[in-house]
């Protein structure tokens, strides 16, 4: 009996440890980022829990990167702040737009925050949400000219777009050069769909009717959206198409549309029934169309990835199973993620950057990380929303920016990543960062 | 004996508990609706702002009667709105230096503000209001200033009306629970 | 939105139907039967209502009052319903104060009923409450009153069986007691009596109620159309410069009302058994169901007044309030001025001089603690649950009034059947009809009352004792600084009501809220006065 059970002791000894702690990471606090993984700079921005989404400009001359304030711990400024990264490794503060009467707007602040060129002249769109017990409750976004940066003497507030019809403001936006080369802003709302305006029509002083569209949510089994119908989107070209496609994620699942007609736009897949999916957020394609990641936010949740071609091809409108999945941490969850193909680049939450390769689209393989948040999950509201927020690329020359809601902006440099064009990798040049001065249909001159 | 009796009570008791009908009582039970037990249900908190040196420790209070002058159960204006007495006061503050704290009532959006007042020694001050949404900011002005149409010094303390929390079930849909923290100031 | 088909008797209510539908709610319908008075008697053979009559009451008067069935035509839509002596609303009863008049009644609808006579503080034997004073009157049956009316106030008549329904149907009627003194209010150019109340209904008619059971047992039922004196276009007309002094009852099941008239200036006298202390300005009369309120207004200014029902509603779907007003009446001042300039006694606010010595001897008692402490609340049972997740979920604020019917599917979806409304008793822990508090004649009992917040779905309650009057000493731990002698008092949302009943009258009584449907859906007991 003394034998057997010391030697059962033994093997407890040696399991126990293991067991319920599932997959351990590669990540730890004394070595946070893989070999590949250079840190440029790190600028901290403030309280915890005080900096949301962010995104650089893609032209070098105009090397800014606009990070968004929100208040989603106890304490922080509620706006934008303007960064130079003209030195990556020394990321420099140049200007700071706060909403008025700060202390009286209540809840978030600044969440998510797009660049645009327009005529000449760049802006930038901070999308606000504050709460509706307080001031600013229909305040949906403010646009500012920042095209004499880096002066911050020479940047103006231009308009603020207000949706007294869906208070709470705007959630995440996606700005978009149309085929027909006006500039769109796309915005979640308190709405059964995505907004849609024209950005040229506001700045030009035209907001009234600047409102152009808006992209449903269909009904579902979950319901139309009668709440927040989308909670992100991308826009994009799809070329084989011609279609001007709409990438969205809300309720019931994702749904692709062609907004080529923004009065009429036709939802042409959808992705719903798909099981652990009742209500999607960042949804971003292949440059090509093909194949789609997806995210849902809640812990466990991966990032799944679908292949469109049953949809493509015409064989089915709906799709329900993923091809793959890529999770960096089973325990926690990731949050947006941007497409430079074949490469993924999310900013995971308590993981950190995390890039996935998806040379092959049934297996993911992890290419880098950087674990930019150390701390606990929070103790109070959700535990797992913390770290990396918000991740965008210069394609240019392959500069990678983190803003984390803790530890505020980050620059990286991946060792083989030196910048992206679509066409490199035998696919078509799409990707989130849109062409200002090019028009995305060349038409021959006869 | 008394093992077999201790199972039998259990299993009777779980028994019970199946065969219960589902009668819910709602009353008398503090579900803690964002407010503490045993506050008045319509008063309402300050939250200090941290702005200003000692006070980031500070509390403070209004208390939301309906006007003493009405001769019904409850007092409103002519057109419908409510009219409110209110008591403010605070605690835990140690203010130094010059100026005083100085009290205003605003409707949610800003486009309204009325002045209450300074706050006595005491840090209390009451005043009224006829808006059936408002916020309460305590501000810290000059010596002999915050006699305007609005502040001028930084914002203290703030607080919402607990009407405040009435909200627009447009963004969250009718069956789902809009939770406490997404109002007020108190994080 | 998919087509309402009629099922079981319903017809969908009328609703704003920009607010989205509960999902899980479509198609529903009320768990009871759904009644209509007069199934399958010819519409046309019923008489046509008349306007209410005023009956002079004399000492030893013995009045015949039968409780039937009219016809009436409301916003164009002609309708079976009941009257008192076939008028619409029943004949106003004028008697002085001390009197004493037989009503001998006779019920002709095909329902019992009784009549309660609201505020008089009558024999108890003719209060008019089935199982405590009396057996309900059969159909073809009668029943005598002897109604003596010992106080000056504007008291009113009405069933005390399926109030939600016979109520509704206008059963009802003013009883005015004049006090023999002439000087008792100021002076006035002339009367006007307000009946106020609402009416749920479509074009087809009215919405049917609840057989077994009442529907809208949660909020109580708000009507669509607004009444006063039974008229949906009540006008008067008035020369620039006139006082008159309204008589202001609500008889609406649920509604309470912010009356407004115009710009003119609302100088309050007296509410239900009596005078203020003080008169008072005020900017609008809020007056809950069962209670009356007596006003001088004058008319200064030529033009058209509208009184109205002003209310800040609300709109549940965006989290708003909304200001949303309603016609009740149209008065006319034409430029002819009253050659009797009353403007200088109008200016004056006068004191109640019998009234101090009363409370002088009763203030003792002011500050006493409670002899009994009340809470409102609520248990609901089966409820749809949509309805349920969806009050659960919806918790952040409750107003302090429902001035208006701001969810009314689930409203109509309550019924009797799945909500309870209760009265509990704190010190005792007894709820509704397990309460039995008793005194002896001459008791001066203070009663304080909790509306609380922490409920399924608080709301407001008008509160009311029958046989007895009270005064209500303070609300929020705040003083009334202007008392009056009451038999209805609103209880908000999260306040708390001291009453000082003065217990004078002996019998078996009833405590109960005055909205219909939370009278039948449990929310009162009886109390029992010993004669010494």
């Amino acid at each position: 009996m003394k034998t057997i059970n010391a030697s059962l002791l033994l093997v407890l000894t040696i399991l126990l440890p293991r067991l319920g702690t599932g997959q351990e990471v590669p990540w730890s606090p004394l070595k946070r980022g893989s070999d590949n993984m250079d840190v440029l700079g790190h600028l901290p921005l403030g309280p915890r829990l005080s900096v949301a989404d962010m995104d650089i400009e893609q032209e070098l001359h105009r090397p800014y990167a606009y990070v968004s304030r929100m208040v989603y711990g106890f304490e922080g400024p509620k706006g934008l702040d303007i960064i130079s990264i003209k030195d990556p490794e020394s990321p420099e503060l140049l200007y700071e737009w706060r909403i008025e009467d700060q202390d009286l707007h209540q809840r978030t602040g600044g969440m998510d925050v797009k660049h645009f060129k327009w005529n000449d002249r760049y802006y930038v769109v901070q999308s606000l949400q504050f709460g509706q017990g307080g001031p600013g409750a229909e305040l949906g976004a403010v646009i500012l000219d920042v095209t004499g940066l880096p002066d911050p003497e020479l940047v103006r507030e231009v308009a603020r777009i207000e949706t007294p019809d869906f208070p709470g403001g705007f959630h995440n936006i996606f700005i978009y050069k149309h085929s027909n080369d006006r500039v769109y802003l796309f915005t979640t709302a308190s709405a059964p769909g995505a907004l849609v305006y024209d950005l040229g029509m506001i700045v030009d002083g035209d907001a009234d009717n600047s409102r152009v569209g808006m992209v449903p949510v269909p009904e579902s089994p979950l319901g139309s959206g009668s709440g927040r119908g989308y909670h992100d989107f991308y826009v994009g070209f799809h070329p084989d198409t011609g279609e001007d496609r709409f990438y969205g994620g809300g309720t019931g699942g994702y749904y692709i549309y062609d907004v080529s007609d923004l009065e009429t736009p036709e939802l042409r897949i959808s992705l719903t029934g798909v099981s652990g999916v009742n209500y999607g957020h960042t949804f971003t394609p292949s440059p090509d169309g093909r194949y789609v990641i997806a995210e849902t936010e809640y812990q466990y949740a991966p990032l799944r990835i679908f292949d469109l071609q049953p949809a493509l091809d015409g064989e089915v409108q709906n799709i329900r199973n993923p091809i793959s999945a890529f999770t960096a941490n089973w325990k926690n969850l990731v949050h947006n993620h941007e497409v430079r193909w074949p490469y993924v680049f999310v900013s995971g939450y308590l993981d950190g950057l995390q890039i996935f390769n998806l040379q092959d689209p049934e297996n993911p393989v992890t290419a880098g990380f950087y674990d930019t948040y150390i701390g606990p999950p929070n103790p109070v509201r959700s535990s797992m929303f913390n770290g990396a927020f918000g991740v965008d690329i210069r394609n240019a020359d392959g500069l990678i920016v983190v803003s984390d809601m803790s530890t505020g902006l980050w620059t990286f440099r991946m060792d083989g990543f030196q910048g992206w064009n679509g066409e490199n990798w035998g696919v078509p040049d799409i990707s989130s960062a849109q062409k200002w001065d090019q028009s995305l249909i060349s038409r021959p001159i006869s | 004996m008394y093992t077999v009796y201790r199972v039998a009570i259990l299993g009777m008791s779980f028994s019970l508990a199946l065969t219960t009908s589902p009668v819910t009582l709602y009353g008398g039970e503090d579900e803690g609706m964002c407010v503490e037990a045993g506050v008045p249900y319509y008063s309402f908190q300050l939250i200090t702002t941290k702005n200003i040196p000692g006070t980031g420790r500070g509390r403070g209070s209004v208390e939301v009667t309906f006007s003493d002058n009405s001769p019904f159960g409850i007092s409103v204006t002519s057109d419908g709105s409510y009219d409110y007495d209110l008591k403010l006061s605070l605690n835990r503050i140690k203010l130094r230096g010059e100026g005083r704290l100085v009290a205003w009532v605003t409707t949610r959006d800003l486009s309204k503000i009325r002045r209450i007042g300074p706050l006595d020694p005491y840090y209390q001050v009451n005043g009224s209001v006829d808006w059936n949404k408002f916020l309460v900011v305590v501000t810290l002005e000059s010596n002999d200033g915050g006699n305007g149409d609005k502040w001028e010094g930084p914002v203290v303390f703030r607080g919402m009306s607990r009407s405040g929390m009435m909200h627009t079930m447009v963004g969250h849909g009718l069956l789902q629970e809009e939770n406490c923290f997404a109002y007020g100031y108190d994080g | 939105m998919p087509a309402m088909t009629p099922s079981n008797g319903w017809r969908m209510i009328p609703m704003d139907m920009n607010m989205p539908m509960l999902p899980g709610l479509e198609g529903a319908v009320p768990s009871v039967g759904a009644f209509l008075p007069g199934v399958g008697i010819d519409l046309a053979s019923i008489p046509l209502a008349r306007p209410s009559a005023i009956v002079k009451w004399q000492r030893g008067d013995t009045l015949d009052l039968s409780v039937s069935m009219v016809r009436r035509s409301i916003d164009g839509t002609e309708m079976l319903m009941f009257g008192y002596n076939g008028q619409y609303p029943g004949p106003l009863l004028d008697a002085i104060e001390g009197s004493t008049v037989v009503v001998r009644v006779r019920n002709e609808i095909q329902m019992p009923t009784t009549i309660h006579w609201h505020g008089v503080r009558l024999e108890n034997q003719f209060d008019g409450v089935p199982g405590l004073t009396q057996a309900p009157i059969e159909p073809g049956e009668d029943f005598i009153y002897e109604v003596k009316v010992p106080d000056a106030g504007m008291f009113w008549y009405h069933p005390h069986v399926r109030e939600d329904v016979q109520q509704d149907l206008g059963l009802y009627g003013n009883l005015l007691v004049r006090s023999p003194d002439p000087e008792y209010f100021g002076p006035a150019h002339r009367e006007e009596i307000l009946v106020v109340d609402d009416l749920l209904m479509d074009g087809e008619g009215l919405l049917p109620w609840g057989k077994e059971s009442s529907t809208h047992a949660l909020m109580g039922r708000f009507g669509n159309v607004m009444l006063v004196n039974g008229q949906t276009d009540h006008q008067m007309e008035t020369k620039t410069g006139e006082v008159i002094r309204f008589y202001i009852t609500n008889v609406a099941n649920s509604r309470t009302f912010n009356i407004t008239f115009g710009n003119n200036r609302i100088k309050l006298v007296a509410s239900d058994i009596g005078r203020y202390e003080r008169e008072q300005w005020t900017p609008s009369v809020v007056i809950a169901p069962g209670e009356r309120y007596v006003v001088d207004v004058q008319f200064d200014k030529p033009g058209e007044t509208v009184i109205a029902n002003t209310i800040q509603a609300i709109n549940h779907f965006r989290g708003e309030f909304y200001p949303h007003v309603d016609t009740l009446s149209r008065v006319m001042v034409s430029s002819q001025i009253n050659e009797e300039d009353l403007s200088d006694s109008f200016e004056l606010l006068r004191e109640n001089q019998e009234m101090i010595p009363e409370i002088e001897n009763l203030e003792r008692h002011f500050t006493k603690a409670p002899d009994y402490e009340l809470e409102t609340l609520v248990r609901v049972e089966n409820l749809p649950t949509p309805i349920v997740i969806s009050m659960e979920s919806d918790t952040l604020y409750v107003p302090p009034m429902e001035w208006n019917d701001a969810m009314p599917m689930m409203n109509w979806l309550s019924t009797g059947k799945e909500v309870t409304w209760i009265l509990k008793d704190k010190i005792s822990g007894l709820e509704k009809g397990d309460i039995h508090w008793e005194f002896e004649q001459g008791d001066i009992v203070k009663i304080r009352i909790f509306n609380s917040p922490d409920s399924f779905h608080p709301m407001n309650h008008p509160i009311h004792l029958h046989g007895q009057r009270f005064l209500v000493l303070n609300r929020d731990d705040i003083q009334n600084q202007n008392l009056v002698w009451k038999d209805t008092a609103i209880l908000p949302v999260g306040s708390t009501m001291d009453l000082l009943v003065e217990m004078s009258n002996p019998g078996e009584w009833m405590f109960h809220c005055h909205i219909a449907e939370h009278l039948h859906a449990g929310m009162s007991f009886n109390f029992t006065v010993r004669e010494y």
